[in-house]
C-alpha cells in the first residue's frame, strides 16, 4: 500500500468521479442489507458494491432478494463491469471482487474456505484505487472480516461507516471493526448512506476551496495537538497531514479550518480522533513476505550465529502500531535460533505513541482471518487457535516488550543490533526524516541492521548506513560517526525560537501593511521614533534620527539605543525606559539637551510602551538648535579631558572585562561538553528507565501471576488428601497439609520446629535420618513404614526440597496411605489366582490378535497344550499349526471377525510336533481398545470328547456289523433248512426256535462290558432255560468267559444237545437227569452233556439239518464233537481251544 | 478252464450258504477259508478265477489277500457288512460290493458280472492280438 503512496498524495480526481462504497456483510446481513437500500431513495449519486460471505457452491439469490426492496439498480457481478452511480453491484458466489481504474474484476480464492476474507481484498483493492472516494461499510456478520479493510480506506483518505452493533444481528464484525478506533460513523442500517450522502456533498464543494485555508491552520492544529495529546506533528508530511484533517472536518460537518481549530482547542475528544486517524497504517503479519525472507536471510541469520558470546540480541521496532510486525519477527528469530541451534537470546523492543494499538498488541489476539497471512510452518508452531481468534504463543510473546515511545520525542534507545522502521518515515517530513535517522544510527551498535519500508531511503546518510540489500532496504551501521543532534528534534527546546520567530514576522508585517503613503509619511513627516524592545535593542526606527542618535557606517552587532545615542540623550535614554516599564504607562522626559557635532538640540523624549512588550520613544524638538560657542568648545574640552580619563579607564575596565570574559568562556565551553555528556549519558539512563519501567510492568504482572499460584497452591495443600511435610535444611517444618496432621499431630504454631521435636504416629523414628540423607545427598528415598499400632501402611517418599537454582534446601515428605490399596490388592491377587485355577483346570488358552498389526499373543496354556513356540507372532505363521484341512475356515471366520461381523467362533485341529493332533473349539470377540480393535478370544481343548464320539462311532460301525453278521448267518442257515425240510411249519417251528436260543445266547452278550463276552454257566443256563423242571439239571465248572464271536456257535451247539433231549432223552419223555460239566485241559476247554436215563438209549436217527449245523458250528469254533452211549448213559462232548474263551485271569 | 470261485468267509454257516449259492450257479467253489493266512497259503499255488471275500476275518482284514488276487487281475466281490466301502474301493478300484445280509441271486449276478469284466478285456485283449 505504502507503494501507491505518491498516488495518494496526487490531486484530488474530478467532480463528475462517482464516491464508490464497498459494503462487507456476512450472516445477519441481507437483513441490514435491506434497511440500508430501502432508505437509499432515488438517486443517492453513489456506486455500491455488496460484499458478502456466500456459499460458493449455491447460486445466490442475493440481488433478486434486494431487487425488490429498493430502488436502485441491483445487478449481480460478473466482472469487467465499469462502477456506475446508482446502481448495487453483488458478489457472485465462488469468487473474491477487485477493482481496478473503476473497473470490478472477479478473482479466484488463493486461500482454503474459512480462511478467505474477500471483504477485506475488495476493502484493499478500493483503497488503492479510489483512495479519497472510498468508503467502507460493515454489516452484521461473525467473524472480524472487513477489519484490515478498513484501516486501508482510512489510510488512503477513504470513510468508514460500521452498522451499530447493537441493530446487528451478529455484531462480531462491527464490533471488531469499531475496535480499531478509526470508525467515522457507527449508525442504523437505515441511516447510512444518508450519513454517506451528506459526507461526500460537502467532500465535492470543499475540495477546491478550502484546502489552502486548512493548510494555513496546520501549524496551529499541530501545537493544539502537542499540548492535548503530547506528540507534535509539525514534522509530518503536510500533504497527509492536510488531507486527514480536512476527512475530519467532513466527518463533523465543518466547513472552515478556522472553526475545526476552535472546536479542536475545546474539545479533548476530537485532539483523540484526529490524534489516530494521523496514525493509520496498515500493517500484518509477515507484511511483504518477499522481503521477510530476505531479512531472515540476510540479517537474521547473521546476527544469531554471530551471537556468539550469547549476551542477547536486542532488536528495536519503532512504530509497531497493533504488534504484528513485532511478532514476525519474533517467529524468524525462533526459527532461525532453531535452524542455527543456538539459544534464543532475541529481546524485541516494539515501541508506538498510540496506547489503544500497543494493548491489541500486549494482549497478542489476532481474529482468526489474520491467520492466513502467517505461513503454515510458523503457523502450527507459533500461535494457538482458540474459537474465533488466535494468540501468539507464549514463548514468542516474552521475547516483545511493549512500550508507549515516541522516535520523535523520547531518547532513543542504545546498544539495538537491529531496528526495523518499515513504512514509519514516510509519514515524516524531510526534515523529520533527516533529524531521525541519525538517531536510528545511534541506537544501533556498529555492524547492526537497519530494515526500511519498501518506498523509504536513508536519504543523504548512505554514509552512515550502507545497502545490504538495497532492494529489500536493508542496511548496515557504518562506523562514521555523525554530529547527533543534541536538541532533540521536535523537543521542548525548541518552543521559545519559534515563538520568537512568529512575533519578528508579526512586527515586520505591520511595517509592510502601511502602504506608500504612510511609507512617506514616516519617512519625512513623523517626529524621529524608534521601537526597542525591553532591553533597549533597536526594533525599528522610523523619521529623522540623525540628530538623536550616531549611526556608525559599519554594520554593528548590536543595536542598543542607549550606546548609538548621543551624549546628552544617553543618560535620558536608559532611566527612561526603566520608569516606563515599571510604571507600564507613557513617560515623558522635558528639556533634554542632546549635543550633537555642531549644537546642542533641546528635546522632549517620550517612551509610550506598546502591547506587544516593546516601547516606542519619540523625540520632539521644544527649542531651536543652538550653534556651539567658543566658551562652549572649551568647556568641552574640559569635560573632554576628565571623560578621555573616565574612557581610558573604561578601556582598561573592559580589558579585563575581555579576559575575565574568556575565562569564563573557557569555562563555559568545558561545562558544555560536559554538559554534553551529562546529556548523552542522561539519555542512555533514560533509555535504560523505559526498558526498566517495561521490565517493571512485566514484573508487577508477574507478581500478579505469582501470588494467584500461592493462592492456589495454599487452597491446595489445605485441600489436598496427601500428607506432605516440607522441611528445610536444618530438619525445621516448613509447611504442611492438613492430612499430614493425621500422622504428624502438627498445629500451625509449629512451624519452624525441628521434625524430631513432633511426635510421631509411626512405629519407628527412621524417617528422621531418611530425611537427613536426602537433605544431604538428593536423592530421593521411598519405603514403606507402619503405624504404631501397625494397622495403617504407608508409602513414604523423601524427596529432596529443590530451589529454583536446583540447589537443595531441605527435604519433602509425602505420606500415602495405603492400607486399603494393600488390602485390595491382595483380594486382587487372590481372585487372579482363582481365575487363574479356573482357567488352568477348565483347560482354557487365553489370546490376544490386533487385526492392524497380524500378530497375536498367546499365554502360557496355549503354548505348553498345543506345542506351539511363538509366544508373540504373526497370524499367517501361527495359522500354521492348525490342521490344513481346517485353515482355509479358521482364516475366514477370523477375518470376519475383525471386520466386527459378528464374534469368532471355530472347531478346528492343531497340529504340532510336541503336542499331537489336538481338537480345539475357539472362541473371540472383538474389542475396542482406545481406538485400536484386538479380538480377544480363548481356547478350549476338546480332544478327549472327540475321542469318545469316535469311540461311539466305532463302536456303532462294530454293532452294526455284527447284527448284519447275524442277519446273514440267520437268512443262510434259513437257506440251508429250506433244502432239508419238507413241511415248513417243522421248519418255522424249528429254526423260530434256534433263532429264539440265539437271541438269548446274544442278549447276555450284550450286557457285558467291554470287549463283548458271555459267562458259559450263564449261556448254558439260558439255553436250556425253556425245559426248566423236565429234568434235573446239573451245571458245574470254572468260571469262563465265552468270546463274543463264539456265542452263537455254542448256542447253537447246546440248542440242539437240548432239541434232541426233548424229543427223546431227559428234557422230554424219558425220566432221568442231566449233568452239564466243563473244564479246561491242555488248552482245550471240553464241554460235556450227560444224560442218565432209566431206559436204554435208543438209536436215534438225526435230522439232517440238526447235524449239519452243529457240525458246522463245531467247525467254526474249530472244535471236535463225540457223542458216546453207554447202556442208559447218552454223552456229548465239545472240546474246543481254549482261544475261544477268556481266561479268567 | 478254471472254473472255480474263491470264497473267504468266517462264518461258517453263511459260507454254506454262499457255497451252495455259487454252486447251484454252476461254479466250483475253493475254500471257504475263515483266515486270511489260510487264503494266502492257497493262494500260493491257486489262483480262482473269481473271489468272494469277507472282510473280517478271525485274523485280521482280509487286505493281504485281496492286495494279491488284485496284482493277478483276479475280480473280488467284497461280501461284507463292512458299513463303508471308501476305503476299500479307492484301493481296489475294480473290485464289486455285496453288502451282508445278501440275497443269493444278488451275489452270484455280481460274481457273474465281475467275470463277464474280465472275460471282455480278455478278449478285447485277444481281439487285438489276432489283428
Amino acid at each position: 500500500m505504502t507503494l501507491n503512496q505518491p498516488a495518494v498524495t496526487t490531486d484530488i480526481e474530478e467532480d463528475a468521479t462517482v464516491p464508490v462504497i464497498g459494503i462487507g456483510a456476512s450472516a445477519g446481513g441481507l437483513e441490514a442489507l435491506r434497511d440500508m437500500f430501502a432508505a437509499a431513495g432515488t438517486s443517492p449519486g453513489m456506486c455500491f458494491v455488496v460484499v458478502q460471505h456466500l456459499d460458493p457452491n449455491h447460486e445466490s439469490m442475493m440481488a433478486q432478494l434486494i431487487d425488490r426492496h429498493t430502488e436502485l439498480i441491483v445487478k449481480q457481478c460478473e466482472g469487467g463491469e465499469k462502477v456506475e452511480a446508482d446502481t448495487v453491484y453483488i458478489i457472485p458466489p465462488g469468487h473474491g471482487l477487485a477493482i481496478m481504474d473503476g473497473h470490478l474484476t472477479l478473482t479466484d480464492f488463493e486461500q482454503p474456505r474459512g480462511l478467505r476474507r474477500p471483504i477485506d481484498d475488495f476493502f484493499i483493492s478500493l483503497a488503492l484505487d479510489q483512495t479519497t472516494n472510498a468508503a467502507c461499510v460493515i454489516l452484521s456478520g461473525t467473524g472480524a472480516d472487513g477489519t484490515t479493510g478498513l484501516r486501508a480506506i482510512k489510510e488512503h483518505g477513504g470513510i468508514s461507516v460500521v452498522q451499530e452493533p447493537g441493530t446487528a444481528k451478529y455484531d462480531g464484525m462491527p464490533l471488531s471493526a469499531v475496535g480499531t478506533g478509526l470508525v467515522d460513523f457507527v449508525a442504523a442500517p437505515a441511516e447510512i448512506v444518508g450519513r454517506l450522502q451528506s459526507f461526500f456533498n460537502r467532500h465535492k464543494v470543499d475540495k477546491h476551496d478550502q484546502a489552502e485555508v486548512v493548510a494555513d491552520h496546520v501549524d496551529e492544529l499541530c501545537r493544539v495537538l502537542r499540548t492535548a495529546v503530547g506528540h507534535d506533528f509539525s514534522g509530518y508530511k503536510r500533504s497527509t497531514l492536510v488531507r486527514r484533517v480536512e476527512r475530519r472536518m467532513h466527518v463533523l460537518g465543518i466547513a472552515k479550518g478556522r472553526d475545526y481549530l476552535d472546536r479542536t482547542r475545546t474539545d479533548r475528544a476530537e485532539c483523540e480522533a484526529l490524534f489516530r486517524d494521523l496514525l493509520i497504517n496498515v500493517t500484518r503479519f509477515f507484511r511483504d513476505e518477499a522481503i521477510f525472507r530476505q531479512v531472515a536471510e540476510e540479517a537474521i541469520k547473521p546476527l544469531v550465529s554471530a551471537d556468539a558470546d550469547e549476551d542477547g540480541i536486542r532488536v528495536w521496532i519503532p512504530g509497531c502500531s497493533s504488534g504484528e510486525e513485532a511478532y514476525s519477527y519474533a517467529m524468524l528469530f525462533a526459527e532461525a535460533a532453531e535452524t542455527l541451534n543456538r539459544p534464543l537470546t532475541v529481546q524485541i523492543i516494539a515501541t508506538d505513541i498510540d496506547e489503544q494499538m500497543l494493548q491489541i498488541a500486549r494482549d497478542g489476539s489476532y481474529p482468526n482471518s489474520a491467520m492466513a497471512d502467517i505461513p503454515a510452518r510458523l503457523r502450527e508452531k507459533y500461535t494457538v487457535p482458540h474459537k474465533d481468534h488466535f494468540t501468539i504463543a507464549s514463548h514468542i510473546r516474552d521475547l516483545i516488550r511493549f512500550s508507549n515511545h515516541s522516535v520523535v520525542k523520547d531518547p532513543p534507545f542504545s546498544r539495538i543490533d537491529l531496528v526495523s522502521c518499515r513504512n514509519l518515515l514516510i509519514y515524516f517530513n524531510d526534515k523529520l526524516q533527516q533529524s531521525v535517522l541519525p538517531l536510528l544510527h545511534y541506537a544501533l551498535k556498529p555492524g547492526g541492521f537497519l530494515v526500511l519500508g519498501p518506498s523509504e531511503t536513508v536519504g543523504r546518510f548512505d554514509n552512515l548506513f550502507p545497502a545490504v540489500n538495497a532492494q529489500a532496504r536493508i542496511f548496515k551501521r557504518s562506523n562514521a560517526s555523525p554530529s547527533y543532534p543534541m536538541e532533540l528534534p521536535g523537543g521542548r527546546g525548541e518552543a521559545a525560537p519559534r515563538r520568537a520567530d512568529r512575533d519578528t514576522s508579526e512586527v515586520t508585517r505591520v511595517v509592510k501593511e502601511g502602504g506608500l503613503a504612510k511609507s512617506r509619511l514616516m519617512e519625512r513627516y513623523v517626529p524621529a521614533s524608534l521601537v526597542v524592545d525591553g532591553e533597549g535593542l533597536i526594533v525599528a526606527a522610523y523619521g529623522r534620527l540623525g540628530r538623536f542618535f550616531d549611526f556608525p557606517v559599519t554594520p554593528m552587532d548590536t543595536a542598543s539605543a542607549t550606546s548609538l545615542a548621543r551624549p546628552g540623550l544617553r543618560n535620558t535614554i536608559t532611566p527612561l525606559l526603566r520608569q516606563a516599564k515599571e510604571a507600564k504607562r507613557r513617560v515623558v522626559s522635558r528639556d533634554v539637551k542632546v549635543q550633537s557635532d555642531f549644537g546642542t538640540v533641546t528635546a522632549e523624549v517620550v517612551c509610550d510602551p506598546l502591547a506587544d512588550g516593546t516601547f516606542l520613544f519619540v523625540f520632539q524638538e521644544s527649542a531651536p538648535f543652538a550653534m556651539f560657542t567658543d566658551g562652549d568648545t572649551l568647556a568641552e574640552s574640559d569635560g573632554d579631558e576628565h571623560l578621555e580619563a573616565i574612557e581610558s579607564e573604561l578601556r582598561l575596565t573592559r580589558h579585563r572585562l575581555r579576559s575575565a570574559v574568556e575565562e569564563l568562556e573557557t569555562a563555559n565551553e568545558e561545562l558544555k561538553s560536559s554538559n554534553e555528556e551529562m546529556m548523552s549519558m542522561n539519555e542512555e539512563l533514560q533509555s535504560t528507565n523505559e526498558e526498566l519501567s517495561t521490565v517493571n510492568d512485566e514484573l508487577k504482572t508477574k507478581v500478579d501471576q505469582i501470588s494467584v499460584v500461592n493462592a492456589d497452591l495454599r487452597n491446595f495443600l489445605d485441600s489436598t488428601d496427601l500428607a506432605v511435610i516440607v522441611l528445610d535444611r536444618d530438619l525445621r517444618v516448613r509447611s504442611f497439609t492438613n492430612a499430614a496432621t493425621t500422622v504428624f499431630p502438627l498445629q500451625a504454631g509449629d512451624r519452624g520446629r525441628s521434625l524430631s521435636e513432633v511426635a510421631s504416629r509411626l512405629a519407628s523414628p527412621d524417617y528422621l535420618d531418611d530425611a537427613q540423607r536426602v537433605a544431604e545427598t538428593g536423592e530421593s528415598i521411598q519405603r514403606r513404614v507402619l503405624s504404631q499400632d501397625g494397622r495403617r501402611t504407608f508409602a513414604l517418599k523423601i524427596r529432596p526440597y529443590r530451589l529454583a537454582s536446583n540447589e537443595i534446601d531441605g527435604a519433602m515428605l509425602v505420606l500415602t496411605e495405603l492400607t486399603d490399596l494393600l488390602s485390595m490388592e491382595r483380594e486382587l491377587e487372590q481372585g487372579r489366582e482363582r481365575l487363574d485355577m479356573a482357567v488352568r483346570t477348565a483347560g482354557i488358552g487365553v489370546w490376544e490378535y490386533s487385526p492392524l498389526t497380524g500378530r497375536a499373543i498367546l499365554d502360557n496354556f496355549e503354548l505348553a497344550n498345543f506345542g506351539i513356540y511363538e509366544r508373540d507372532g504373526a497370524v499367517d505363521d501361527l495359522i500354521n499349526y492348525v490342521f490344513p484341512a481346517d485353515r482355509r475356515v479358521v482364516k475366514e471366520k477370523l477375518h470376519d471377525a475383525s471386520l466386527g461381523r459378528g464374534d469368532f467362533e471355530a472347531t478346528f485341529r492343531l497340529q504340532s510336533a510336541t503336542a499331537g493332533l489336538r481338537w480345539v473349539r475357539a472362541f473371540g470377540r472383538l474389542i475396542d481398545d482406545n481406538g485400536e480393535r484386538r479380538l480377544i478370544g480363548v481356547t478350549i481343548d476338546v480332544t478327549p470328547e472327540h475321542q469318545l464320539a469316535e469311540t461311539r462311532d466305532v463302536m456303532l460301525r462294530e454293532m452294526n456289523h455284527r447284527v448284519k453278521n447275524l442277519f446273514a448267518l440267520i437268512a443262510g442257515m434259513i437257506r440251508i433248512a429250506s433244502r432239508r425240510y419238507e413241511k415248513v411249519g417243522d421248519m418255522a417251528e424249528d429254526i423260530g426256535s434256534r433263532i429264539a436260543a440265539l437271541g438269548r445266547a446274544h442278549s447276555l452278550s450284550t450286557s457285558a462290558q467291554g470287549e463283548q463276552s458271555a459267562n458259559i454257566k450263564d449261556l448254558i443256563l439260558a439255553t436250556l432255560a425253556p425245559y426248566e423242571g423236565h429234568a434235573q439239571i446239573h451245571s458245574s465248572g470254572p468260571v469262563l468267559e465265552v468270546k463274543a464271536s463264539a456265542i452263537s456257535s455254542f448256542a447253537l451247539i447246546i440248542h440242539e444237545w437240548a432239541t434232541n433231549s426233548v424229543k427223546y432223552g431227559v428234557l422230554g419223555p424219558e425220566p432221568g437227569n442231566l449233568l452239564v460239566e466243563w473244564s479246561v485241559h491242555d488248552h482245550r476247554l471240553s464241554l460235556e452233556w450227560t444224560e442218565q436215563r432209566v431206559t436204554a438209549v435208543p438209536h436215534i436217527e438225526s435230522s439232517g439239518f440238526g447235524t449239519i449245523l452243529m457240525e458246522t458250528s463245531a467247525r467254526q469254533l474249530a472244535g471236535e464233537l463225540i457223542t458216546t452211549v453207554d447202556d442208559n448213559r447218552l454223552k456229548h462232548e465239545l472240546s474246543v481251544p481254549t482261544s475261544v474263551i477268556e481266561l479268567d485271569e | 478252464m478254471n472254473n472255480k470261485i474263491l470264497l473267504v468267509e468266517d462264518e461258517l454257516l453263511t459260507a454254506m450258504d454262499v457255497e451252495d449259492t455259487l454252486r447251484e450257479a454252476g461254479w466250483d467253489v475253493d475254500g471257504p477259508f475263515s483266515s486270511v493266512r489260510n487264503t494266502l497259503r492257497y493262494l500260493e499255488n491257486n489262483l480262482p478265477l473269481c473271489a468272494v471275500l469277507d472282510v473280517r476275518l478271525e485274523d485280521g482284514e482280509v487286505l493281504p489277500a485281496a492286495d494279491v488276487l488284485a496284482e493277478a487281475g483276479v475280480p473280488i466281490v467284497f461280501h461284507s457288512g463292512h458299513a463303508s466301502h471308501d476305503q476299500l474301493s479307492s484301493r481296489y478300484p475294480d473290485a464289486s460290493f455285496c453288502d451282508k445280509p445278501a440275497l443269493p441271486q444278488m451275489l452270484a449276478q455280481a460274481v457273474e458280472q465281475a467275470i463277464d469284466r474280465v472275460r471282455g478285456s480278455l478278449d478285447e485283449l485277444q481281439a487285438v492280438r489276432a489283428t
